[in-house]
């Protein structure tokens, strides 16, 4: 038995237009699965029960009043990096601890007209890098959940909300996707503004969408999506309406597998689902092409993101290098190093990244998606930060964006989903598109679901909630709840 | 082709590019640096030996996001 909770964006939209559920009902839903598991999984860094229940109760009304707007009602959560005006925004530092900013991100303006309900804002690492053991996966609570969308991560797989907005410079979106077992959409570079969000590296930042399913992202990417002219970089290109128009048949779509980089560092069970994730699209009409991408042979990807982030994080900090020691101990490792980074380095790293767009220029001249795995491993344990390929372990921090950093590089958009299991732990894969097509990740995505159940699995914690029959809805919780930011780890990858 | 590399930094070049930007580092975090940057050094040796053309058309830093904006090619 579900409740409310457990429901998708696109069911609660449903019940809510046909009156079987409100959206108070739901926010309640979402509170009470917070109350009961957030001590354990601790996704939540501040919660809003107070504004939330007020927002729920003017979404239900509009309901009622036929003057309902695209996502109106939905409970969702934000990463604490991205801000918000009059609720404490702490980037995961102690050094914003108590910040209040005077204005939200336009991505959060755009949520909150659209009718969204903030539950809370989301645990994340501090300044979106390093590894916290703040956050447990919810399908392991032994285990880590990967972040820097951490906290996002786990509140969408623990079912405390159906939608949660993360950030990716290197893989922060699609690697918690993958470990937690939930949908992670990172779009185009310069699709969703990033304005009002705090930056780790500002060439190399992304927002998106992190749900249950591609169908969910679709709904919230149409809203969060287009021009903002406070972002520099945002781009001035029309937004479809991306949940209407989902294809579900795959005939003629033209899948790309790579035949190198991708595969090369990958846990075997990785790469099994993987292999069976694009056999299964074969199955469905979708016509595969293999890809080579020559630049990574002689182009370091992990040189060029390592490079770009502590140049660009050497450059944000250097007002507040005097305060070292107020940092978290992780981010004073990174701080320290990033000093050390030459300007003709970065600009070399900046020029580079071309030649690996030029490698996928001529693989989407082939190609509508590349198909290729999410995390290149499963969840390490949060006491043993390594990532286990076969029987050998590598060092997280030399291999665990190997799959996922030449999106955000190369600036595409790159959707993962669930595909498998290894031992208990969720496996992932990335569907990536040409720019700006984030229709067709979400496409390839969605018809994938409607073939596979990976998605709708339950963590055991979860399990065991509902197992213990109907929530009590009645719980009383305080207006507001505010952790203490936490920067603690049990191992670290700096 | 890579470049050779007859020498890595020691803790003394480290300091000395600190003071010279008056970095607030002492010794312990020096080391520190030095820690990671000997670990990523090969990968940024690789990085380096990248030969980019100075003649035209060469890449500038907005050259991948004009890419990026025009959809996957360059206007």
């Amino acid at each position: 038995m579900s409740d409310l909770a457990d429901l998708s964006i696109d069911e609660l939209l449903t019940l809510f237009r046909t009156r079987e559920a409100t959206p108070l009902e739901a926010l309640n839903a979402c509170l009470g699965r917070v109350d009961r598991l957030d001590d354990r999984v601790n996704a939540v860094i501040t919660l809003l029960v107070e504004r939330a229940t007020a927002q729920a109760e003017e979404s239900t009304k509009r309901w009622q009043s036929g003057e309902a707007r695209p996502l109106e009602g939905i409970p969702y959560g934000l990463k604490d990096i991205i801000e918000t005006a009059g609720i404490r925004t702490t980037g995961g530092s102690p050094m914003y601890e108590n910040y209040i900013p005077e204005e939200s991100a336009t991505l959060v303006d755009r949520l909150e007209a659209a009718g969204a309900v903030l539950v809370g804002k989301l645990q994340t690492f501090e300044f979106a890098s390093g590894s916290n053991a703040t956050t447990s996966n919810p399908w392991d609570l032994s285990r880590w959940p990967a972040g820097s969308s951490s906290g996002p991560a786990a509140a969408v797989a623990a079912h405390e909300m159906p939608l949660s907005i993360g950030t990716d410079t290197g893989g922060s979106i699609a690697i918690p996707a993958a470990f937690c077992g939930i949908v992670g959409l990172k779009a185009t570079y310069g699709r969703i503004s990033r304005a009002g969000v705090f930056p780790l590296s500002w060439t190399l930042d992304h927002a998106g969408p992190m749900t249950r399913s591609a169908l969910d992202a679709a709904h919230a990417l149409g809203v969060m999506a287009g021009y903002d002219p406070r972002d520099p970089t945002c781009g001035n290109v029309p937004v479809p309406d991306y949940a209407a128009s989902l294809r579900t048949d795959l005939g003629g779509v033209r899948i790309g597998v790579p035949t190198e980089w991708f595969f090369d560092v990958c846990a075997p069970e990785v790469e099994a689902a993987t292999r069976a994730a694009i056999e299964l699209l074969a199955e469905q009409g979708a016509t595969i092409n293999e890809f080579q991408l020559p630049s990574t042979r002689t182009v370091q990807l992990h040189a060029i993101e390592l490079t770009i982030v502590y140049a660009e994080v050497a450059s944000l900090h250097e007002a507040t290098l005097e305060r070292l020691d107020e940092y978290g101990p992780e981010f004073q490792r990174l701080l320290t190093r990033a000093q050390f980074t030459s300007a003709v380095d970065y600009l070399k790293a900046l020029r580079a990244r071309h030649l690996v767009q030029l490698d996928f220029e001529q693989v989407f001249e082939q190609n509508d998606v590349v198909v290729v795995p999410g995390g290149m491993c499963v969840a390490p344990s949060h006491d043993h930060l390594v990532a286990k390929v076969g029987d050998e372990e590598r060092p997280l921090i030399d291999v665990i964006s190997r799959p996922t950093a030449v999106m955000d590089i190369v600036g595409l958009p790159a959707i993962t989903i669930p595909a498998g299991f290894d031992d208990g732990l969720p496996i992932g894969v990335q569907i990536a598109a040409r720019p700006y097509d984030e229709l067709s990740c979400l496409s390839v995505a969605h018809a994938y679901q409607r073939l596979t159940d990976f998605h709708t699995a339950l963590p055991p914690i979860v399990k065991d909630d509902l197992d213990a029959g109907p929530s009590d809805l009645s719980v009383e919780l305080p207006v507001s709840i505010e952790k203490p930011v936490v920067t603690a780890t049990r191992d670290r990858i700096w | 082709m890579t470049r050779k590399h007859e020498t890595t930094p020691t803790a003394e070049v480290f300091e000395a590019i600190a003071a010279d930007r008056g970095l607030p580092l002492d010794r312990e975090r020096i080391e520190v640096a030095l820690e990671m940057h000997a670990k990523f050094r090969h990968e940024l040796d690789l990085l380096r030996s990248v030969e980019l053309s100075p003649l035209p058309p060469y890449i500038q830093p907005e050259t991948a996001l004009r890419w990026i904006e025009n959809g996957g090619r360059l206007p």
